[in-house]
C-alpha cells in the first residue's frame, strides 16, 4: 500500500495545533479552578492523543517529551498531586515546547537544535521535581487501577466484602448501596481489565493466549467477553494482525503490583485498562468513555464494562419483553431505565454510555458534514461567482432590451438562483472569530504575568462570523491593541487600589455586527489616554499648534500617526502608541476603520470596523451627470428630494433639515467635480456609518445592484472617496463610494466650520 | 494444515486438519473465503453458491492460537451477514481449549 507520509505528517500537525490549543484553554481554566476535573481528564486526553499519533507516526522526540507530560497528568488526575499554578505555569512552557517539537518532526529535520534540547533537559527535570516518581516506573494505562482502589472505603475492603462478593458474581440484585457510603460504587468484586491489543502483537511473536492462561493462574476469570469489533471486511483483514480485545473479570487475592506486572511484557502491544475491585462508578465511565468501540447497545456496553454481569444484562432483557407484551410496543422502556429501577445498575453508569452513544452520533453526522478544502479553490470559486454575476447582469439588460417574455422569465429565474449561488459561495468563506479571540486568553495571562499585573480577559460574541481572510489578518492589529493595553493602559495592581478600583483589571474583546460592518473592540478598564499628554507630545512634534483646540476623537487619532510610535517616548506617555500606526494600516487594508475612545481614569476601547465581505456587495447605484457611482447598500438608510429652499441655501450651509435632525451633507457634484448642470431635482441619499448619518447628493437614483468590487490600481491607490471600481451588466464601469471616508469628512469640516 | 471444502445440498463444510496458527493465517484466510465467495453481500444478486448454512470440522486441528480464532469469527460474521448459519461441527482438544479460554461457544 502506498501511503503517502507527508500529507499523513500535515494532518497531524494541523491536528497537533488544535489539540495544543486545546491543551493551553484547559490550563487556563485549570489556572482558576485547579479542581476541576473534567477538564483535567480533556487535558490528558489531549496529551495523550499527541502522544499515540506521534508514535505512530513515528516522531519519537514528540512521542517521547508527551509522555513525560502525560506521566505528570496522570498524578493529577489521580488526586496524588493537586494542581497549584507553579504546576500550570510549568504545564504551559511544556505545551510551548511541544509545539516547537512537533514543528521540528513535521519539517523531518533529523536533529534537534542544541537550545531546544537544553529547554527539554530543563523541563523534564522541573517535570520530575514536581513529581519524584512520575517519571519512573510509571507506564501509561495503570492510572484508572490507582485511581480507583484510592476511593476504597476502608470498611469495604475488609468486613463487607463477603457480601458484595455473593451478591455481584451470582448476578442476584443488590438494591441499595451498603449504609454510610458516600461515593457510588460498582457492586462488582472482581478486578476488571480491560485490554486492547495493537495489530503488530501477533507478527511480534506475542499472543494474548499466554496471558489469559497467566490470568487463570493469578485468580478466577469470573468472565471474559472477546471484543472483535474493530475487526475489518474479509477484503481488509489481515490474517496476521490482532483485531482483539478483551474485557476480563478476575476474582484474585493478588495486590495490584502483581496484576499490574501481569501486563508488564505486552505494555507496547496493548492499551491496558486495570479497575480495582468495587471501583467507583467514575472510573467505570471513563472506561466506557475510553473504550474505542462502538456501543451496539447500551446493556452490551455495561456488560462489557463489567458493571453488570450477563445475567443482570438477561434479566434486564426479559423484563424489557414482557413488559413490551403487556403494555404495547409504544410504552417500551429503555434498558437503561430499567435497569436503573431495578437498582441493577448506577444511573451516573447509564448515563455515560448513553452519553457515549450519543457522542459517537455527533461524531459520525460532523464527519459527513464538515470537510477541509484548499483555500485556493475557495478562492477561485468566488472570483467565479463574481464574473458569473456580472454576465447575468448583463443578461438581464439584454432580456430587458429585447422584450421577449419567455426570455425574460428565465432570465428573472436564473437571475434569482445566480443571487443564491453567490449568497452561498459568500458564507462558505465566513467563520467564527471566537479561536481568534481565544489566543488572547494565553497572551494576557502572560503579559500580566511578565508585568505584574492582575488582569482577566472577558470574551464576548466569539460566534460572530467574519471573511476568512478577514480573520486572518485581523490577529495581529488586535495583537498590538491589546499588548499596549496592557502595557500602557492598565495600572499596576497597588496603583489601582489607590484609584478605587478593583486590583483585577479586565480586557474586553468583544465582536458584533453593526450596519453592513463588524466592530471589533478591545477595551480595558486601565487608565485611558491621557488627553494633555498627546497633545503636548503632537506639539512638540509639530503636528499640533500650541493653543490649538481639537475634538477628543482627532487627539485620539494622533496616536495611530506614524511619527507617533517612537517607543521611548511613548512609554512616558501614559496612553497608547506603539504600533498603532501598523494598526490603522492593517485595518485599513481590509477597508475597515479604526478609532480610539477613552475615559480618563476609568479605561479606553479601541473600536475595529470593518467590511462584512471583501469581494461582492450589494450596491445602491446612483448616478451623477453621465457617471455611475455605488455605494454599499446596507449603508443606505433613505433616500429623499432636495427641497427647493435647501438648494438655495446650499451656498451658505451644507445641511438640511430631515424631520428636525440636523443632517449635513456633500454634493457629490463638487467633490467629483461633475460636469453639466445639476438637473432640477436632485435627491439625498442617507448613509450611516459609525452611528452618524450624512447625505449625499446626486441626480439620479438607479436603484440596486449586485457588486463585485474590483480594487482600482496602484496609481488610484490615494484616490479621496473611491474604494474601488465595478464592471456593469453592460460592460460599463462604475466607482464604488468609499462612504466611510466621506462621513469622516464630513466630520472634519463640521469641527473646523464653527457651528 | 490443510483445507478440505466439500458441498453439498446447501451445506458447506470445511474439514481442517493440522495448525490453524499464525504461520498459516493467510493461507487459511484464503482457502476459507475463497469457499464462502458470495458470502459478501456486496457481491452480486445471488449471495450463495449453493451455501446455506456453513460448518467447521475441527477435529483433526492440531494447534490453535488468536489468528486462527479470529478467522473463525470473520467467517461468523461475513456469513451472518448474509444470514447463513456457522457452527462447528466438531472440536479437538486444541480447539475446545481456546474457544473456552477466550469464552467464545455461545457464538457457534
Amino acid at each position: 500500500m502506498d501511503i503517502d507520509v507527508s500529507q499523513i505528517r500535515q494532518t497531524f500537525v494541523a491536528e497537533s495545533a488544535e489539540l495544543l490549543q486545546e491543551l493551553e484553554n484547559s490550563l487556563l481554566i485549570l489556572e482558576g479552578s485547579p479542581e476541576d476535573t473534567d477538564t483535567i481528564h480533556s487535558l490528558f486526553r489531549a496529551v495523550h492523543t499527541i502522544k499515540g499519533s506521534a508514535g505512530v507516526l513515528g516522531m519519537e522526540a514528540v512521542e517521547k517529551f508527551a509522555h513525560a507530560v502525560e506521566s505528570l497528568l496522570s498524578k493529577v488526575r489521580e488526586s496524588s498531586l493537586h494542581i497549584t499554578k507553579d504546576i500550570v505555569a510549568l504545564l504551559l512552557e511544556c505545551r510551548d515546547h511541544m509545539a516547537v517539537l512537533v514543528d521540528l518532526s513535521a519539517a523531518a529535520s533529523a536533529s534537534m537544535p542544541e537550545d531546544v534540547a537544553g529547554q527539554e533537559m530543563i523541563l523534564i527535570d522541573r517535570l520530575r521535581s514536581m513529581s519524584p516518581q512520575a517519571l519512573s516506573g510509571d507506564l501509561m494505562g495503570g492510572e484508572h487501577g490507582r485511581a480507583a482502589q484510592k476511593h476504597v472505603p476502608a470498611g469495604l475492603e475488609r468486613g463487607e466484602e463477603g457480601a458484595a462478593v455473593k451478591g455481584t458474581v451470582e448476578g442476584c440484585h443488590t438494591p441499595q448501596p451498603p449504609e454510610g457510603q458516600s461515593v457510588p460504587e460498582t457492586r462488582t468484586d472482581a478486578w476488571h481489565i480491560s485490554l486492547r491489543f495493537s495489530r503488530e502483537i501477533l507478527k511480534n511473536g506475542m499472543d494474548p493466549i499466554t496471558l489469559i492462561n497467566y490470568l487463570h493462574r493469578l485468580g478466577a476469570v469470573v468472565n471474559l467477553t472477546s471484543i472483535f469489533d474493530s475487526m475489518p471486511g474479509a477484503a481488509d483483514m489481515d490474517p496476521e494482525c490482532c483485531y482483539l480485545g478483551l474485557e476480563i473479570d478476575l476474582k484474585t487475592d493478588a495486590g495490584k503490583k502483581k496484576i499490574d506486572d501481569a501486563f508488564e511484557f505486552i505494555r507496547n502491544d496493548a492499551t491496558v485498562h486495570i479497575l480495582a475491585p468495587h471501583s467507583r462508578v467514575e472510573s467505570f465511565k471513563e472506561l466506557i468513555k475510553s473504550l474505542p468501540e462502538d456501543p451496539v447497545l447500551l446493556g452490551e456496553i455495561l456488560l462489557r464494562g463489567g458493571t453488570l454481569t450477563s445475567s443482570e444484562l438477561k434479566d434486564a432483557l426479559r423484563t424489557q419483553d414482557v413488559e413490551a407484551r403487556s403494555e404495547g410496543a409504544a410504552s417500551k422502556r429503555f434498558i437503561g431505565e430499567i435497569l436503573v429501577s431495578e437498582g441493577a445498575v448506577y444511573p451516573e453508569v447509564v448515563d455515560a454510555a448513553l452519553e457515549k452513544q450519543k457522542k459517537n452520533q455527533m461524531f459520525k453526522s460532523r464527519e459527513i458534514s464538515t470537510l477541509r478544502i484548499d483555500a485556493s479553490k475557495l478562492d477561485t470559486l468566488v472570483t467565479l461567482v463574481g464574473e458569473l454575476v456580472i454576465s447575468s447582469a448583463s443578461i438581464d439588460q439584454h432580456s430587458n432590451r429585447i422584450q421577449d417574455p419567455w426570455l425574460k422569465e428565465s432570465a428573472s429565474l436564473m437571475l434569482r438562483l445566480v443571487e443564491e449561488v453567490r449568497e452561498s459561495s459568500m458564507r462558505l468563506r465566513m467563520v467564527p472569530i471566537g479561536e481568534t479571540f481565544s489566543r488572547f486568553n494565553r497572551v494576557v495571562r502572560d503579559l500580566g504575568m511578565e508585568s505584574g499585573k492582575d488582569i482577566r480577559i472577558v470574551i464576548s460574541g466569539g460566534d460572530t462570523e467574519l471573511d476568512k481572510t478577514v480573520v486572518e489578518k485581523i490577529n495581529d492589529p488586535l495583537m498590538h491593541i491589546v499588548r499596549n493595553a496592557i502595557d500602557h493602559g492598565i495600572e499596576t495592581p497597588a496603583v489601582r487600589r489607590e484609584s478605587g478600583k478593583p486590583e483585577k483589571a479586565t480586557i474586553r474583546l468583544d465582536a458584533y455586527h453593526d450596519a453592513g460592518c463588524i466592530v471589533i473592540e478591545v477595551s480595558d478598564d486601565g487608565r485611558g489616554l491621557d488627553r494633555d499628554k498627546i497633545m503636548q507630545k503632537a506639539v512638540s512634534i509639530g503636528m499640533a499648534s500650541p493653543g490649538q483646540l481639537l475634538p477628543d476623537n482627532e487627539i485620539y487619532g494622533l496616536i495611530f500617526k506614524p511619527g507617533f510610535s517612537t517607543a521611548d517616548e511613548v512609554t512616558k506617555l501614559s496612553g497608547r502608541g506603539v504600533g498603532m500606526d501598523v494598526v490603522k494600516r492593517n485595518v485599513e487594508a481590509l477597508r475597515g476603520t479604526v478609532e480610539v475612545k477613552s475615559k480618563e481614569g476609568a479605561g479606553a476601547a479601541v473600536v475595529i470596523r470593518l467590511p462584512l465581505t471583501l469581494a461582492i456587495i450589494d450596491g445602491f447605484m446612483v448616478g451623477l451627470d453621465n457617471s455611475l457611482y455605488v455605494m454599499p447598500l446596507d449603508m443606505v438608510v433613505e433616500c429623499v428630494e432636495l427641497g427647493e429652499a435647501d438648494r438655495h441655501a446650499s451656498s451658505r450651509r451644507n445641511y438640511v433639515n430631515l424631520r428636525g435632525e440636523i443632517l449635513p451633507y456633500l454634493r457629490l457634484r463638487e467633490i467629483f467635480d461633475a460636469h453639466g448642470d445639476a438637473p432640477r431635482y436632485e435627491h439625498v441619499v442617507v448613509v450611516k456609518y459609525a452611528g452618524q448619518k450624512i447625505g449625499l447628493v446626486v441626480d439620479e437614483l438607479l436603484g440596486e445592484v449586485q457588486t463585485v468590487i474590483k480594487s482600482l490600481g496602484r496609481i488610484y491607490r490615494d484616490l479621496q472617496g473611491i474604494s474601488g471600481a465595478t464592471i456593469l451588466g453592460s460592460g460599463q464601469v462604475a466607482l464604488i463610494l468609499d462612504v466611510p471616508r466621506l462621513v469622516q469628512a464630513v466630520q472634519r469640516e463640521a469641527a473646523a466650520s464653527p457651528a | 494444515m490443510n483445507v478440505k471444502v466439500e458441498k453439498a445440498g446447501g451445506l458447506t463444510r470445511f474439514s481442517i486438519e493440522g495448525d490453524m496458527t499464525i504461520y498459516h493465517a493467510g493461507e487459511l484466510k484464503k482457502s476459507i473465503f475463497e469457499n464462502l465467495q458470495g458470502a459478501e453481500p456486496s457481491q452480486g444478486v445471488e449471495p450463495l453458491q449453493g451455501a446455506e448454512a456453513v460448518e467447521f470440522d475441527l477435529n483433526a486441528v492440531s494447534d490453535m492460537d488468536t489468528a486462527g480464532v479470529q478467522l473463525l469469527m470473520l467467517a461468523l460474521r461475513e456469513a451472518k451477514a448474509c444470514r447463513k448459519s456457522v457452527k462447528i461441527a466438531a472440536h479437538s482438544n486444541a480447539t475446545k481449549k481456546i474457544f473456552d479460554l477466550y469464552n467464545l461457544n455461545g457464538y457457534f
